[in-house]
């Protein structure tokens, strides 16, 4: 909070000086003559925006962007760190580089969003006004959707969807483990962030567990969807990779889970209760409170938009992305939410620039790790068809692929990763 | 050089006269209208995209889709090549042979699937030019 007041006040300064001392220059070069974009959230979403709105029409709008932490782990390759083919450094980003090439980085919490006004409150009582604003607040977790679990309860049983300290925790607890312990994960009920997600977790758990030779261990997935994304390529790879270690479990079997108790580490369900050494669950979820609180949600608590811009149809001012939207086809992911910021730049800088606005095109691959050079994908391109983000043309890993094949695939991902977050963060 | 996935495909993608084996090679996942008329049809396909209009903004715009993907300072060992510097003609045989299915990539014959030749022009003539 007092770094963010003491950056506020020299921008601030900075402005006003500038003002007073070169008066026959400030029209038209004033910094703050230019439109104001303010993006809160600097994840996949919101810092892709900046960079690309820096990167199209660094020169002609004013660019700040609002995320409440000084660093940024990715939730996507932490997986990967779970797995140990990751460390948590190489995860962790910021948004420095973005700051020296000018935008303007406030670390606080937007705590509100006046739209009569335009203007983003802050919970140290400033506001920051803006012409166009980029909603990227990414989800949040409904902790009550599982019976006995809450915010308090993921310090015992973590969640680990939301990359950081939560991360850390699952790990320090999956090292924990001794041989013959089970794991239980409950994945979340559709929508959610990264669709293969839960699955990829669950091969990276199965990865330690298999390199410390723990072969009287087990991984329950008490699953309350009837199937999963890539699924027939995850299931025979647990089969090939880490034979009778994991254990999925559909919602039509265990009849729902009822209760979870994380201090006596029980998941009961309507067909049994499991015992685990250590429970990973993860709720279902919802768009950030923030989207939701400034009404650009709906019943379905994330935010519907246009499809053609990622414009809010709330209001048209405001452009929402990545996890908390709508997004027609288009999983929850970061390629997705990268994707999006591509689209919605374009619109913004034509609002507010008089340049020209291009068709939507969107795109996404998602890859999974099921075991050490053992990488799967699936990915689609995408267009408004009638309204609606539709997919045009997609693929998905074949079952009988080469090794050759699903090591290329990994190594792919590997330079996505840096390729994307160079993109994010403009390093 | 080539962002594919296999010895044999690499083998096939760095040599300009391939085609029949790529033809054995990858048959399941050549496009009809390769396997129909073999790199000739690809080179009349390429020759096509060379005499596309060019949108030299509209392809900086959709150039952002691909540095989702191809980082601007890559390794040379990395799986994904940079692309920033190549000759538009490089550029435009590239993207043409994925969209044809002569090259192997998942990822990137879907993603040239949905491209007009006008689009790649421009993605090419953008990438040439910076």
């Amino acid at each position: 909070m007092t770094l963010f007041s003491k950056r506020q006040f020299m921008v601030m300064s900075a402005t006003a000086l500038g003002t007073l001392a070169v008066p026959s220059l400030s029209f038209g070069q004033n910094r703050s003559a230019k439109p104001k974009v303010v993006i809160i959230g600097g994840g996949a979403g919101g810092a892709s925006a900046a960079h690309e709105l820096l990167r199209a029409a660094g020169d002609t709008l004013n660019i700040t962007l609002i995320d409440r932490e000084s660093q940024y782990t990715t939730c996507f390759y932490s997986n990967l760190y779970l797995g140990g083919f990751r460390d948590f450094d190489s995860i962790t980003h910021n948004w420095d580089a973005l700051s020296e090439m000018g935008v303007n980085k406030v670390t606080g919490s937007a705590t509100g969003i006046d739209r009569e006004a335009k203007t983003v409150s802050m919970e140290d009582g400033s506001s920051i006004a803006y012409d166009r604003l980029i909603v990227s607040p990414g989800i949040d977790l409904i902790y009550d959707s599982v019976p006995g679990y809450s915010e308090e309860a993921a310090e015992t049983a973590p969640h680990a969807w939301k990359a950081g300290p939560q991360t850390q925790l699952l790990k320090e607890k999956l090292d924990a483990l001794q041989d013959g312990d089970q794991i239980v994960m409950v994945p979340p009920p559709n929508p959610y962030r990264c669709p293969p997600g839960p699955y990829e977790r669950v091969s990276m758990m199965a990865h330690v567990l298999k390199e410390k030779g723990f072969t009287n261990s087990r991984i329950i997935i008490l699953d309350p969807k009837p199937s999963f994304s890539k699924q027939v390529l995850f299931t025979d790879g647990w089969q090939a990779e880490y034979p009778g270690m994991v254990e999925w479990i559909g919602p039509e079997i265990h009849g729902g889970v009822a209760m979870v108790d994380v201090e006596a580490g029980t998941v009961e369900t309507d067909f049994d209760t499991f015992q685990g050494a250590l429970l990973n669950i993860v709720p279902a979820q919802k768009a950030g409170a923030i989207a939701t609180e400034a009404g650009l949600a709906d019943d379905s608590g994330f935010c519907p938009i246009d499809a053609e811009s990622m414009r809010s149809t709330m209001d048209e001012n405001i452009f929402v992305l990545g996890d908390a939207t709508i997004a027609g086809d288009m999983p929850k992911s970061a390629f997705s939410a990268n994707s999006q910021a591509k689209v919605c730049a374009n619109a913004v800088r034509a609002d507010l620039t008089d340049t020209r606005k291009f068709p939507a095109k969107y795109s996404n691959t998602c890859w999974s790790l099921i075991q050490t050079d053992n990488g799967v994908k699936v990915g689609a391109q995408y267009s408004p068809v009638d309204g609606k983000i539709t997919s045009t043309a997609d693929f998905v890993s074949q079952q009988d692929e080469t090794a050759e094949i699903r090591k290329a695939t990994y190594e792919e991902s590997i330079a996505w990763y840096d390729a994307i977050t160079q993109d994010m963060f403009a390093t | 050089m080539e962002e594919t996935s296999g010895t044999l495909c690499r083998f096939v993608a760095m040599s300009a006269f391939g085609a029949a084996v790529m033809l054995t090679v990858h048959q399941s996942l050549t496009s009809p209208a390769f396997a129909e008329g073999g790199y000739e049809k690809v080179e009349k396909a390429i020759q096509q995209v060379i005499a596309a209009p060019v949108d030299k903004e509209y392809g900086e715009y959709l150039a952002g889709e691909c540095a989702t993907c191809h980082s601007s300072h890559a390794d040379p060992d990395a799986e994904i090549p940079q692309l920033v510097g190549r000759s538009s003609e490089d550029l435009i045989r590239a993207m043409v042979e994925y969209r044809t299915g002569y090259r192997d990539n998942q990822v990137m014959q879907t993603t040239m699937a949905t491209k007009s030749d006008e689009e790649i022009a421009s993605l090419a003539a953008w990438f040439a030019s910076n």
